[in-house]
């Protein structure tokens, strides 16, 4: 014999019965105040009362007793009660069921002594080794883990996958899966079908669902979530970092981090560098507001110094632990380069001038101040100048930059070997002057070099201005704020618009026009740029000397070519740092000529096989050698080397770091019920959705919905029989009626 | 239209009950019947006034002289020809004033009944006397039947004004002690006493010899209860309040009120007493007209 099971689609509306208390409450504290009316005798109607009495009695207490039943059957209604022959969802039927595991980040919070992943990852297991196992089953992880392609009806597997399983590092978007799902049961031919999914409802991970508009197929499918993810959040985590800086030695780094707390509380923690396992500088105290409010997300800046060259990695890390350790660390990995080459090229030379009058000293003081000093302090910047008529190909050899001032003329060669350079990744500085031979220029190494619609930025024509006490400045009314080369130099607009000129070449844009820098008050330009191959080109209408201006005592003339000197190095590539999830991009530099080679790859700690190697191949592309790592699911430092065929004297080796989706941090989830409300609205309208804590829970409310029979229709058609009857006997439609008293029967008006 | 010196005299209406004199006297005949063998004994030669001659009126009373310098036929009228003492008792006690919509009160309605009464009673040569009660007698006009005394009573109803609380049944015994001589006896009442002690005060009457009718008077709110809303009823005698929801009491009412006026008419028919009860609602003359006209009928 099977039990009937008693339950209600929408339990929680059964609060409503709490309503059935007001009719109770209103009789006793109604106290009617009637109007007084003037009657000759009261005789026949204390008879007519008390001869009444009882009926009137039992009248009011059925009025109540209808009032507090239609009340309660409302509420009835509205919860929908449903009853059903216990484990009929199960009991000899044959259902087909997708598992989709979340093994986002956020399911690594500590939900009492277990992880939620820990927890869904049995509860999923058990599934698939109960009684009530489906027959057809399929499993997905919603982060990069094993996928079976097809269902099968042999779970074993799955459920050893199941067990074998570990956590991401990445976010889940939940929505892909479970439509991968539906596309695999909509093969199947089972009469029961459904979507199984263990997960924490983390808003993050569900919120593409629920705003869904594609899921109606899904009409048919049981989505059954196994929520293990309830309960008080207390996480604080870093969700973002950026490091900020040309990666040069000796040049300063800041590292920005954001920190989010997603706790239901207040928060202070401190927050501190770690570089190369050892701590750097004062940790910082930072107090965060609770979830949800302003100031619960903070940004905090460490500075840094990296004095040598090469791999740099270290991590910033939040002291106080929480329930989600994962993102209490954030790491780095930076390719720090040795200071950067500068070449300056000297056109101009007169030895009967004074050399403040030399253009080439002016920008050999700004680059490189403390070029020849003893003890100098760490300078990110190595410059050194060589005559114009010394200038061949070979002095390019191993710079970064070359500033050329006041360089009279050009041969093929030389202009040849500067776009070489360029196209290469690094930079070229123009200074114009009255050296400049501006056709040969606009010939050589403009209308000469094919490529790209030739080297310079911009055609040279005629000087213009006058150089002399009376004569006026040609002042900048513009420049560039948010180029590279001046973003964040100066406080004020104003310190940008110090430059002056007396003298300088009208520049007119080529076919192929530059960007302008900085722009004079009449409307010439005084400053051009280009990308050329991988590099830059630079040009100035004037010169950094004396003799035309004071471009080379303006405020920001200084850092503009320091920092354009340091951007030459950073154009080459990026730092070694990749989000869980994403691929990792390896370029091996030094590699051998041969082929096939490999990178091997050891995996971090904080993976499910901590140390496990893993080997891409390298492919050579236009950009250099590089390899595409995928499996970047564990959070941590990765370490690889090359892998050729024949043994090699320097085998190239490096590291790279991968860090979590800063968005997991934040464990905010749906409510169950905000979550079923939101698929059983238009256009989901997905009326067999089920969340519960556990799997028993979540199999028995399937069972009530597929079996039993919902009675909300009943209750409603009683509540409407409750509201005739209370009407009938309530005389309501006679109540109704307005009755005027006339004033003469009213003893107060009378009077 | 003629204007009347009086509030509770009409002589539109009065006009109306032209016909009503000989249907009154008919009647009145017809209650002295009971009192006399033969109703025309007693006509004495002390002439006290003329009237004009009706259908029926023995033709030895005319006066011829009169004829000759009028030509019109005048009946000589004598004291001892009234062969009828009519008392009016009037209740004024504060349940009369009552009226429910734009209507009179009971206690107006009853005044207007005394007023027609005691007119067409004059006309005819009887004697009335008008006696006005609440709780005791307010004022005992003794009867006649001269204008001079139609005056006065009009006039006593008008500075009658209702109050107090009704003791019929005492008030009836009183007045039944007080009237020597054997009369026709008209109740204009609420009778809101003790239905019981009222039949044994009607008996009272009876025993002396008196006949009696009793109009009793009633405002439709008062049978009909056609109140809606919770109210708070306030006796008028009293100052008693008593919170009623109108709806689920009005049946049990309406019992009430009709046992209580089917205790009277049927006291009242055991004792040969004619019964009327009178709604306010309808006009006064038209009430008389169709009471007389009932009584004519039930007496052929």
């Amino acid at each position: 014999m099977t039990a009937l099971a008693f339950g209600f689609a929408t339990p929680l509306l059964l609060l409503g019965l709490l309503a059935t208390v007001i009719p109770f409450i209103l009789h006793l504290l109604s106290s009617v105040k009637a109007q007084e009316v003037f009657f000759p005798t009261l005789r026949f109607l204390k008879r007519s009362m008390e001869k009444t009495a009882r009926r009137r009695r039992i009248q009011n207490w059925l009025l109540l007793l209808l009032r507090a039943g239609l009340l309660a059957l409302l509420a009835f209604a509205v919860s929908e009660p449903l009853t059903k022959t216990a484990g009929s969802w199960f009991s000899g039927q044959r259902y087909a069921a997708v598992v989709i595991l979340d093994n986002s980040m956020s399911m690594a919070a500590m939900s009492g002594s277990s992880s939620r992943f820990s927890q869904a990852r049995d509860q999923a297991a058990s599934l698939l080794s109960g009684e009530n196992m489906p027959t057809m089953a399929a499993l997905i992880t919603t982060n990069g883990g094993w996928v079976s392609p097809e269902m099968t009806a042999e779970l074993e597997p799955l459920r050893e996958q199941i067990t074998r399983s570990n956590i991401g590092a990445g976010a889940a978007a939940i929505l892909r899966p479970v439509q991968d799902a539906l596309d695999m049961l909509e093969k199947q031919t089972l009469p029961r079908r459904a979507i199984y999914i263990f997960s924490d409802l983390q808003v993050l991970s569900f919120e593409q669902m629920v705003l869904a508009q594609d899921l109606a197929r899904a009409k048919d499918v049981h989505l059954l979530v196994v929520n293990t993810g309830s309960g008080s959040v207390d996480n604080v985590g870093i969700t973002d970092l950026e490091v900020i800086g040309q990666r040069v030695v000796n040049s300063l780094l800041e590292f920005k981090v954001t920190l989010t707390n997603s706790s239901a509380i207040d928060k202070t923690v401190d927050v501190g560098l770690r570089v190369g396992g050892q701590a750097v500088g004062a940790k910082i105290s930072k107090s965060l507001a609770r979830s949800g409010e302003a100031g619960s997300s903070a940004t905090l800046t460490f500075r840094h110094r990296f004095t040598s060259s090469g791999p740099a990695s270290g991590e910033i890390y939040i002291e106080q632990g929480d329930q989600l350790a994962q993102d209490n660390v954030r790491r780095f990995c930076l390719r720090i380069g040795g200071r950067v080459k500068v070449l300056v090229v000297r056109g101009y030379s007169d030895p009967a001038d004074s050399p403040s009058m030399d253009p080439a000293m002016a920008l050999l003081a700004a680059l490189d101040p403390y070029a020849g000093a003893g003890d100098a302090p760490p300078w990110p910047i190595q410059a050194s100048v060589i005559e114009a008529d010394n200038f061949a190909s070979t002095s390019l050899a191993g710079m970064d930059a070359v500033y050329f001032c006041e360089m009279p003329a050009f041969s093929a060669d030389q202009a040849k070997a500067v776009a070489g350079f360029v196209q290469e990744g690094r930079t070229a500085c123009f200074f114009l002057g009255p050296n400049c031979n501006a056709n040969n220029y606009n010939e050589i190494l403009l209308d000469g070099i094919k490529d790209e619609g030739g080297l310079l930025p911009a055609r040279i024509g005629e000087p213009t201005g006058e150089v002399s006490l009376e004569a006026d400045a040609f002042t900048v009314d513009w420049v560039d704020v948010s180029h590279d080369y001046f973003k964040g130099l100066m406080q004020e607009m104003a310190d940008y618009l110090t430059m002056q000129v007396h003298r300088y070449y009208k520049l007119t844009a080529t076919p192929t026009p530059g960007q302008t820098l900085i722009r004079l008050a009449g409307g010439d330009p005084l400053a051009v740029t280009k990308r050329f191959g991988r590099g830059r080109v630079l040009m100035f209408a004037s010169t950094c000397s004396p003799r035309w201006g004071s471009i080379y005592v303006a405020p920001v003339f200084l850092p503009m070519v320091h920092r354009a000197s340091l951007l030459a190095r950073v154009s080459q590539r990026g730092d070694d740092m990749f989000l869980a999830g994403s691929p990792a991009i390896i370029w091996p530099e030094g590699l051998p000529n041969t082929d096939p080679l490999n990178i091997q790859v050891t995996l971090p700690l904080d993976a499910p096989n901590p140390g496990a190697v893993v080997s891409v191949p390298v492919r050579r592309t236009t950009e250099g050698a590089m390899a595409r790592f995928e499996q970047t699911t564990a959070l941590g430092v990765y370490k690889w080397k090359l892998i050729a065929d024949r043994p090699l004297d320097d085998t190239p080796a490096g590291q790279f770091v991968v860090n979590g989706d800063g968005r997991e941090s934040n464990l905010a989830s749906y409510t169950a019920e905000a979550f079923t409300a939101a698929m059983q609205r238009a256009p989901r309208n997905l009326q067999n959705v089920h969340v519960a804590a556990n799997l028993d829970a979540v199999n028995e409310a399937a069972s009530l919905a597929a079996e039993g029979h919902n009675w909300w229709d009943f209750a409603a058609i009683f509540a409407i029989l409750f509201l005739v009857l209370e009407a009938l006997v309530a005389n309501r439609g006679k109540a109704k009626v307005e009755e005027a008293i006339p004033d003469h029967l009213n003893p107060k008006m009378a009077a | 239209m003629a204007v009347s010196p009086y509030k509770y005299f009409e002589p539109d209406r009065m006009g109306r009950l032209r016909n009503l004199n000989l249907l009154a006297r008919q009647a009145v005949e017809g209650f002295i019947t009971g009192l006399h063998r033969s109703p025309h004994k007693g006509f004495s030669v002390e002439f006290t006034e003329h009237r004009e001659y009706t259908s029926g009126d023995d033709i030895r009373h005319l006066d011829w002289v009169a004829y000759a310098r009028s030509d019109r036929y005048y009946i000589k009228q004598y004291e001892q020809e009234t062969n009828l003492r009519c008392y009016i008792l009037l209740d004024c006690s504060a349940s009369m004033n009552y009226r429910y919509g734009a209507g009179m009160t009971k206690f107006d309605y009853g005044c207007y009944l005394t007023a027609c009464l005691a007119y067409l009673m004059s006309r005819q040569q009887d004697m009335v006397g008008v006696v006005a009660f609440d709780e005791k007698v307010r004022f005992h006009i003794p009867p006649g039947s001269t204008p001079a005394h139609l005056d006065r009573v009009f006039r006593r109803l008008e500075e009658t004004r209702p109050s107090n609380k009704t003791a019929v049944a005492s008030t009836f015994h009183e007045l039944a002690a007080t009237i020597a001589k054997r009369g026709l006896i008209v109740i204009i009442s609420d009778l809101y006493d003790d239905p019981d002690e009222i039949a044994k005060a009607f008996q009272h009457f009876v025993w002396k010899r008196h006949q009696l009718l009793v109009l009793h008077v009633m405002d439709p709110a008062e049978l009909d209860f056609p109140f809606k809303k919770i109210l708070s009823f306030v006796d008028m005698e009293t100052d008693e309040k008593l919170q009623v929801d109108p709806r689920s009491v009005r049946d049990a009412y309406v019992e009430e009120v009709t046992a209580f006026i089917e205790k009277y008419r049927k006291e009242c028919g055991d004792r040969s007493i004619d019964y009327v009860l009178t709604r306010t609602d309808t006009p006064y003359d038209r009430m008389l007209l169709n009471y007389l006209a009932r009584r004519k009928a039930a007496m052929r």
